[in-house]
């Protein structure tokens, strides 16, 4: 069973994110920015696909693709799914790089989420 | 008309005309035939040529007299010699080599006398079967006529030249059986080398020419199609031919590039995303409709703004092959809809000054302090933006301001998702918008002359201009001309009246007759502010608790359009009497007693007409969002009050209300008099 990290420091945006994600009936933990994210994500070996979040404090979104490529987690199956604003693919495209598969552009629409976890989950 | 065009009206040929049609090469030849035939008529010459040293050779070796075959064989040659010098075309002078061929022929049998001379005869056929080179059954037709004539004549008058023995004519038909099997099939073989090889290139320039009308027709939808039209393969290169719009706007397209690479030149932003959604649909991780959806939609290009749409196309195996490209320019649609949308919006607030000129002016005060607000908190201190925020995008809304109700929900979704550049793009867009708005107010407002201006009647005009021709005292011009600074009532009461509409109209209460009458009165714009910006609740009072509605006044026989008068007037020299008067239902007095009394003691006491304006007293059960707050009536005395005026109230149950302001020594005080 696949389970889900939503890396974000807005509240409000991990709420939408879950409320996204809740008919794929998977497990969802959430992280309030990179370094917490990472942290979660190295504890925890189940998890699968990441929602991430490009722009937070402490450590940003690619900064914590990187981490996760370094670490071998990416080569070993994780799927990272980035998230961001209008106006930046190329910090999409340096995500891309380290080996985040999905990206969504802010604000999101809820089925497009959808669609693109459970393909890169299947 | 020409029916012989048209298969269905053509008469059906018979078959000696097919037959001519097929010995019969059709049209001019083309440029391909002509150079084969002018080579094969090359050939044929240099052909029949060396026949001349040959059957002399012969002649010789035979002893059948080799100067006779020099010289017939000569004679024979200069036939075709003369032929290419007279004949132009190229089709004529093969047929003349049909006649040299089978002449040869004739010149062999005639050399060949002796054992073998008629084994000679095998020549005939074999040159009957090599006309058919030419192409032209016309050839192999003038060779067997040739034949035939030949060995007819020569049987009767010099049989030794043909045959061996003395033959009799059934075998001279004989040889000519074989010649009539031939001829036909060596024709067929002509005409299908003609139709199928030299005329090939007839059928492809056929074909070209339909394919190249085609073509320009293709072309011609794509040079004059309002669209950008183009096709990208799953690599993001360009297939085919892009249409004019597109190569005109972003130039000609290079061999290498990707719709990325090619958009990109013009704006590089949207070039990225481009390419970054290519690669997502080449990499096939993220869902087709998911990297789709997220193409970019619009494209800003030197100024000019342009909407994409992607149509994805198949292959016959449902695989995505390539994507159908759509984009228009936009530009001027977008320019008309903010247009659109700012002349909706001054409409809107226009009507508001109508209807509700200090609803308006206050919602104009308030707005720009939620404004500031926003603006002191941002970005810092971002929570606090939200509240104000979203006061505002209600408050807008409900004045019709959609574009401030949406730029104040977008900052607040940016501010909720912590994007500090859409924040900060946010802020931007709504900060300048609503100065837009703010200035559009402020004309509104001031319309019909700001507080500087001084607006005369056409009366008042013409009063000053006697009081000038008249040669009055200058005193008295300069009092008539000082008076004119002062506001006319008359627009007070317009506006009065116009609101009373409008809220009828809302509250069902259908159109209403209103009757206005200012007197000339004028009065100082600022000492009377106040009270004319409470007098909106008299107006709401009136429609909303004093008329009925049709259907009601209708039922007690009253006229069915409710009526309302305002007038100023001027009383006891300087007087100002403000009357408001509807023909509704009448003041309830035993609801304003009850409700007084269950306000308590403070309004039990009062005396009804007072606690009607006392502040608190409603006789709403629900407050309507117009009325009912009871708090109206409360600040039009206050105003009243502060100008020294007194509020007179005459009721009658079920047929008048009037409410009668007056302001003792008012027009005194306004500094001048009528």
């Amino acid at each position: 069973m696949a389970r889900i990290i939503i890396v974000d420091d807005s509240a409000t945006m991990r709420q939408q994110v879950r409320r996204a994600l809740e008919p794929t009936g998977l497990d969802i933990a959430e992280a309030v920015d990179g370094q917490d994210g990472l942290e979660k994500i190295i504890a925890d070996a189940g998890i699968d696909v990441v929602i991430l979040d490009v722009n937070m404090p402490r450590m940003n979104g690619i900064e914590l693709a990187e981490e996760l490529a370094k670490n071998g987690r990416i080569e070993g199956g994780l799927k990272i799914v980035m998230l961001t604003t209008e106006g930046h693919a190329d910090l999409i495209q340096r995500a891309k790089a380290a080996g985040a598969k999905g990206w969504l552009v802010k604000p999101f629409k809820p089925d497009m989420l959808l669609a693109t976890v459970e393909k890169l989950a299947a | 008309m020409n029916t012989e065009a048209d298969p269905r009206t053509a008469p059906a040929r018979g078959p000696l005309a097919r037959l001519v049609d097929h010995v019969r090469l059709p049209g001019e030849p083309t440029a391909f035939e002509r150079k084969h035939v002018a080579r094969m008529n090359r050939y044929a010459m240099w052909f029949f040529a060396a026949h001349v040293p040959i059957l002399t050779a012969l002649a010789a070796l035979n002893g059948t007299g080799p100067v006779a075959a020099a010289l017939l064989s000569a004679a024979v040659l200069l036939v075709p010699v003369v032929a290419l010098r007279v004949l132009e075309n190229e089709r004529t002078r093969s047929c003349v080599f049909g006649f040299t061929a089978m002449c040869m022929g004739g010149v062999l049998v005639h050399v060949g006398q002796g054992p073998v001379q008629i084994e000679m005869h095998f020549y005939f056929f074999a040159l009957l079967a090599m006309l058919a080179v030419f192409g032209n059954p016309m050839v192999v037709i003038v060779g067997a006529a040739t034949v035939a004539v030949h060995h007819l004549a020569l049987w009767f008058l010099a049989p030794a030249s043909v045959f061996n023995y003395e033959a009799p004519l059934w075998v001279v038909l004989v040889h000519a059986a074989f010649v009539v099997l031939e001829t036909p099939v060596a024709c067929f073989m002509a005409r299908t080398f003609f139709d199928n090889v030299i005329g090939l290139e007839r059928q492809v320039a056929a074909r070209t020419a339909e394919l190249d009308a085609r073509n320009r027709s293709m072309r011609l939808v794509l040079d004059n199609v309002g669209e950008g039209l183009v096709v990208a393969g799953l690599d993001g290169t360009l297939h085919g031919e892009a249409s004019l719009l597109l190569t005109d706007r972003f130039g000609p397209i290079q061999e290498s590039d990707t719709l990325a690479s090619y958009l990109g030149r013009r704006n590089e932003e949207s070039g990225a995303w481009l390419a970054l959604a290519w690669e997502s649909l080449e990499e096939g991780f993220m869902p087709l409709e998911v990297v789709l959806d997220q193409l970019p939609g619009c494209l800003e290009a030197d100024g000019a703004l342009y909407s994409l749409e992607y149509e994805p196309m198949t292959g016959a195996n449902g695989e995505l092959e390539s994507v159908f490209v759509v984009l228009r320019d936009v530009t001027a649609e977008v320019a008309a809809r903010a247009l659109e949308q700012d002349n909706r919006e001054t409409m809107a607030l226009f009507q508001r000054t109508l209807a509700d000129r200090p609803g308006l002016e206050r919602f104009v005060v308030e707005s720009r302090r939620l404004m500031e607000r926003v603006q002191d908190s941002l970005p810092e201190d971002a929570p606090a933006a939200k509240r104000p925020l979203h006061t505002l995008k209600g408050n807008a809304g409900f004045f019709g301001l959609e574009t401030i109700a949406s730029g104040a929900h977008r900052l607040e979704t940016a501010i909720e998702a912590h994007e500090e550049e859409a924040v900060d793009l946010g802020l931007q867009s709504l900060v300048e918008r609503w100065t837009a708005i703010e200035s559009t107010v402020e004309d509104l407002l001031s319309k019909g002359g700001g507080p500087g201006a001084v607006v005369l009647g056409r009366d008042e005009f013409d009063r000053i201009l006697d009081l000038v021709i008249d040669g009055a005292e200058h005193a008295s011009i300069a009092a008539e001309l000082t008076r004119a600074t002062l506001e006319r009532t008359s627009t007070r009461l317009e506006e009065i009246g116009a609101q009373a509409r409008a809220l009828a109209e809302r509250l069902e209460r259908g159109e209403i007759d209103v009757a206005l009458e200012d007197n000339g009165v004028r009065l100082d714009r600022d000492r009377f502010g106040d009270f004319w910006l409470s007098f909106v609740h008299v107006v709401r009072n009136a429609v909303d608790h004093g008329l009925e509605t049709p259907e009601e006044r209708a039922a007690q026989g009253k006229p069915s359009q409710g009526r309302i008068a305002v007038r100023t007037y001027i009383d006891g020299g300087d007087d100002l009497v403000v009357e408001f008067s509807d023909d509704g239902r009448g003041v309830d007095w035993e609801r304003v007693r009850e409700r007084a009394d269950a306000l308590g003691a403070e309004f039990a006491e009062k005396d009804p007409t007072e606690a009607l304006f006392a502040s608190g007293l409603s006789t709403r059960e629900e407050a309507t969002g117009l009325s009912g707050r009871g708090v109206g009536l409360a600040a039009v005395k206050e105003a009243c009050d502060a100008l020294g005026g007194t509020i007179r109230l005459e009721t009658e149950k079920g047929s008048s209300t009037t409410f009668q302001f007056r302001f003792p020594g008012a027009l005194a005080a306004s500094g001048t008099n009528h």
